[in-house]
């Protein structure tokens, strides 16, 4: 996927110093959408979609003038993204999200970037809403247009569950939401891939768009260990011995191969896979976000 | 292999150390959290198994390490006893007996035959080294386990002309083993076992754990019988005139025979005096077992200016080598005197009387005036005497007998009526006053060390107290040695130090009577009364002729030659004034060699016979003899017990701590520094242990969200 390149000036790892998620959120969109502005993309996703009638609150920047000349009434203008469709956030918050060696944890650039899409979603006029899961739903905000800052509250105080399971949670998912919508998933996918897409297959077929967002830290993805250690799982407390020097090769091609199983099955179903290195800044997961929103929006 | 210090060993608990450390460590060592082991643990199991075994390997590494550390505190000692070590190799050190005694019979074809037997023994990686011995110890080569090389050296061992001395070769032995670390030693003595030089002590002890044989081939002569002339002496006197250079010599020789009159043979013993080379005299004489007998010759007439040499023989046994006692007739010795005196009027007869009666050396005597004596007269003499004139001297022949005591001339000075006034040059002081004794003084205080008296110093060889002095000079005695200082190594000289009086003798009354000094090479003696019946009757004394006899030798420096020398000492000849030159040696096996010297040769006397020495330019007139015989105790063909001689150089049971204390325990030494290389193994297998154990690569930092960093 083609980067930004104006838009990667802040790395996740200080994202964390940001105190404030609203800000840190505003922070990353706010520097995402200028970039946009000066991409060459930026005409393909923000075409302008229809006129309403202006109300108080509204961005006196987008009231349309020349409509006013003519009608002496405020329109403001109505771009495609400003589609008010519900964005339900799932956020996986089990144990194994609970790591990283990049300066943050997966759970905490899970945060940032449920945040960021919330904070996106929320200027795009979408109804924002938010779950967070483990082996099953532990926290849900029911999607609404005001609801974006009980969805920053909630994504702070998330913490680590226990051991993580999809498909209880996305059955849940599926059971509230009421109107098809969006539905970013984010989480690290220690499932098989049968289970994966059979948890999110539901919210496909209900006729939701969907997003995995697959969050996995660089040592998840290099594993640059080499000392002979014990090994334990952070769910379930299993240990096992390892001598990584002669183990590095066999572990990536299992990854690789779980992430390309994923991706072909998923991409199959129609639902769009985004690998995620929790080193690399948010921008990149946002423009694969915007990308699919916008698919999602020409596809109706 | 022994262990010192054994309780150190106790450090080998500490091996539980590291198990207990692993164990626990492999209990609570905090494993590495990992998001899932989703796919970690769909790896093969062989990996986990390689990491178990590298643990393993540290463990075993840590310790080993610390078996090690404790055993090289241990001290481990790798030379144990013969029987305890694994090792079989022998190593074999043959001792064979070449002294002359061996030449007696078959004795030595018995050796040498033993000795190959000896060889004949050894085994597949056994070594031995030849080492003969006499009087003196020469090792034919190093351990070998070539047996022809061995052979070689056996054949070639003969029998010499030097007598037995054990403690050599037996220091000898022992250090060619101290330096072996074979698990056997041997030393094997193959010899007549005649008694010879026994000396003991501790250096010809032989370390611990030595096997000591002895190999007897005299046994088979028993009862051995042998001749031997033990000794030849000479006495010589000039012909009765003057003018004749000629002199008499007349030779007896002492005759010993060892053991029983050999079966079939009679006791009588048949001497012959060669002189020249030529038979000079038969004598016949009954010898007994174990019996002596003196042989005296008639006497010869010899050229008095050449050496001649001079042998008596006899025969009748089979020990041949100390039946022929060689000599060597020096020409006849006289030295130069010259007497300066008052003149005709102040004459006395008794010093040149007593001189003229001396015939070794013979003392050729001038007489003169002091006031009329020549520079060149001075020059000439070997002992000058100046009788009560030294002030009579004039410049020329002062400065003359001054440069002749620097040369080496002696001068006796005897005080009397007249003062001396000379004296202080010399360190003595002049103008003495004179003392008078109604009853006469004695002397009272004698230097009987000195070579002027030494000869008096037995009971009834001479008695000085009966002589009485009734006027002497009191000599001031300033800064003078009092007694004799210490002598010159083997000169038999006093020490008088150069300029520094020495009191011979003294005066009852305390002061000194005969006083000497030394200048540069020569000397000066004092005598603080006359020479003559006037002052005293020392001269009416039977001692005064010999000991004026030897106090004028003592000032020429007169040493006589030895008419022979024994092998193994060094002779010393007297080149003379002559200016320093090359001299050739011829030895008696005619090797001839040439040598540098002044005044003195010190030769060393190897074998018997004659050895010559003269110049390289000059005339066989010029030739001196000396001659070489074999000592007759080597002659004395009783034996040691092989019992005796086996347990007083061994020492099976001493404890290997006292041999390790011996200084010069090379071998000991050696033994011990195994703990060295042990140290080095355990250090070389920590630094292995340290690398193995922090090989790492990336470290990995690892966040939990509200946990601290962890470290992997």
């Amino acid at each position: 996927m083609a980067s930004v390149p104006s838009a990667r000036f802040v790395d996740p790892a200080t994202l964390g110093r940001i105190g404030s998620l609203h800000l840190l959120a505003k922070t990353v969109v706010e520097g995402f959408i200028s970039g946009l502005h000066r991409s060459p993309f930026l005409g393909r996703s923000m075409d302008f979609a229809e006129y309403r009638a202006y109300m108080p609150g509204d961005d006196i920047r987008r009231i349309d003038w020349k409509l006013y000349s003519r009608t002496d009434r405020f329109y403001v203008k109505e771009f495609e993204g400003d589609t008010n469709t519900n964005v339900m956030l799932a956020l996986d918050v089990s144990k194994s999200m609970d790591f990283g060696t990049a300066g943050l944890t997966k759970l905490d650039y899970g945060r940032y970037l449920a945040a960021s899409l919330g904070y996106f979603a929320s200027r795009q006029r979408d109804r924002i809403g938010l779950m967070t899961f483990d082996q099953d739903m532990v926290d849900i905000v029911p999607p609404a247009a005001k609801h974006l800052d009980v969805v920053l509250h909630t994504i702070d105080r998330v913490s680590p569950g226990g051991a993580g399971k999809l498909a209880p949670a996305m059955f849940r998912l599926g059971n509230t939401i009421r109107r098809r919508g969006f539905v970013a998933v984010i989480s690290d996918f220690y499932e098989p891939p049968d289970e994966v897409v059979r948890a999110v297959h539901g919210l496909r077929v209900r006729g939701n768009d969907v997003i995995l967002f697959h969050l996995l830290d660089p040592a998840e993805i290099d594993f640059p260990f080499d000392e002979p250690s014990d090994f334990s799982d952070l769910e379930t407390g299993a240990r096992v011995a390892v001598a990584p020097e002669s183990f590095r090769e066999q572990y990536q091609r299992l990854l690789q191969a779980h992430i390309e199983t994923l991706r072909r099955r998923l991409v199959e179903l129609g639902i769009d896979y985004a690998l995620v290195n929790t080193s690399e800044p948010l921008d990149s997961a946002l423009y694969r976000y915007l990308a699919a929103r916008l698919w999602a929006m020409k596809s109706r | 292999m022994t262990l010192l210090t054994p309780a150190f060993l106790l450090g080998l608990l500490a091996i539980g150390l590291p198990i207990v450390l692993h164990l626990s460590r492999r209990r609570t060592r905090q494993a590495l959290e990992f998001p899932s082991l989703m796919f970690i643990a769909q790896v093969p199991y062989r990996s986990v198994r390689r990491r178990r075994l590298r643990d393993v390997l540290l463990l075993m590494l840590r310790c080993l390490a610390i078996g090690l550390l404790a055993t090289a505190f241990a001290r481990p000692l790798l030379r144990a006893a013969p029987e305890a070590s694994g090792d079989s190799r022998r190593d074999v050190v043959l001792l064979v007996d070449t002294s002359f005694s061996m030449a007696y019979g078959e004795r030595m074809a018995r050796a040498r035959e033993a000795a190959l037997q000896v060889l004949a023994g050894l085994g597949p990686g056994d070594r031995a080294v030849v080492v003969s011995f006499a009087e003196r110890v020469e090792a034919r080569g190093e351990f070998s386990s070539d047996p022809a090389l061995l052979r070689q050296q056996v054949a070639a061992l003969a029998p010499g002309f030097e007598g037995t001395r054990y403690s050599t070769a037996f220091k000898t032995a022992r250090s060619l083993l101290l330096d072996s670390a074979a698990g056997a030693r041997e030393v094997v003595v193959v010899g007549d076992l005649q008694r010879g030089d026994f000396g003991s002590g501790e250096e010809a002890r032989l370390p611990p754990g030595v096997a000591v044989s002895v190999v007897d081939v005299g046994a088979p002569d028993e009862p051995a019988s042998n001749l031997a002339i033990t000794e030849a002496s000479l006495e010589r006197r000039p012909l009765a005139a003057a003018s004749d250079a000629r002199e008499e010599v007349a030779v007896s020789a002492r005759l010993l025979r060892r053991g029983p009159v050999p079966e079939g043979s009679s006791e009588t013993v048949r001497a012959e005096l060669f002189i020249g080379g030529r038979a000079a005299g038969t004598r016949e004489v009954e010898l007994g077992a174990d019996g002596a007998a003196t042989v005296a010759f008639e006497p010869v007439v010899l050229p008095a200016d050449v050496y001649t040499r001079g042998e008596v023989r006899v025969s009748g046994d089979r020990l041949e080598v100390d039946n022929r006692h060689r000599f060597a007739v020096s020409p006849s010795d006289s030295v130069p005197v010259l007497i300066l005196d008052g003149g005709p009027r102040g004459r006395t007869p008794y010093l040149a009387g007593a001189l003229a009666t001396g015939s070794r050396p013979r003392f050729r005597i001038d007489r003169t005036a002091a006031s009329e004596v020549r520079v060149d007269e001075i020059q000439r003499a070997r002992v000058i005497v100046v009788d009560d004139s030294l002030a009579r001297l004039g410049d020329r022949p002062r400065a003359a007998l001054v440069d002749a005591v620097g040369r080496g001339a002696g001068v006796l000075v005897v005080l009397g009526r007249n003062p001396s006034g000379g004296l202080r040059g010399w360190g003595l002081p002049g103008d003495e006053p004179l003392e008078q004794e109604l009853g006469g003084r004695s002397l009272a205080s004698i230097d009987y060390d000195h070579p002027v008296f030494s000869a008096f110093a037995a009971a009834r060889s001479g008695d000085f107290s009966g002589a009485r002095f009734f006027r002497y000079r009191r000599l001031a005695e300033g800064g003078w040695a009092q007694g004799r200082a210490e002598p010159a190594a083997d000169s038999g000289e006093t020490g008088a130090a150069n300029g520094r009086p020495v009191v011979l003798a003294r005066f009852d009354d305390g002061s000194a009577a005969l006083v000497e000094t030394r200048i540069g090479e020569g000397r000066v003696v004092v005598w603080a009364s006359t020479l003559d019946a006037e002052w005293g009757d020392l001269v009416l004394q039977p001692v005064f002729l010999p000991w004026v006899d030897r106090l004028i030798q003592h000032l020429a420096g007169f040493e006589p030659d030895r008419p022979s020398y024994r092998v193994g000492q060094v002779a010393r000849v007297d080149l003379g004034d002559r200016a320093a030159g090359e001299w050739l040696v011829v030895d008696p096996s005619d090797g001839k060699s040439t040598v540098e010297e002044e005044r003195e040769l010190l030769l060393p006397i190897r074998e018997p016979g004659f050895y010559e020495v003269r110049p390289v330019q000059g005339s066989s007139q010029q030739t001196m003899l000396v001659a070489a015989n074999v000592d007759s105790a080597e002659s004395d063909l009783s034996r040691l017990d092989a019992d005796e001689l086996r347990l007083s150089v061994s020492q099976a049971n001493a404890p290997l701590e006292a041999a390790t204390e011996e200084s010069g325990d090379r071998a000991a030494v050696e033994a011990q520094r195994i703990w060295w290389f042990v140290l080095l193994a355990v250090l070389a297998l920590l630094g292995f242990e340290a690398w193995l154990a922090n090989r790492k690569g990336q470290r990995t930092r690892v966040w939990t969200r509200g946990a601290a960093p962890d470290s992997a």
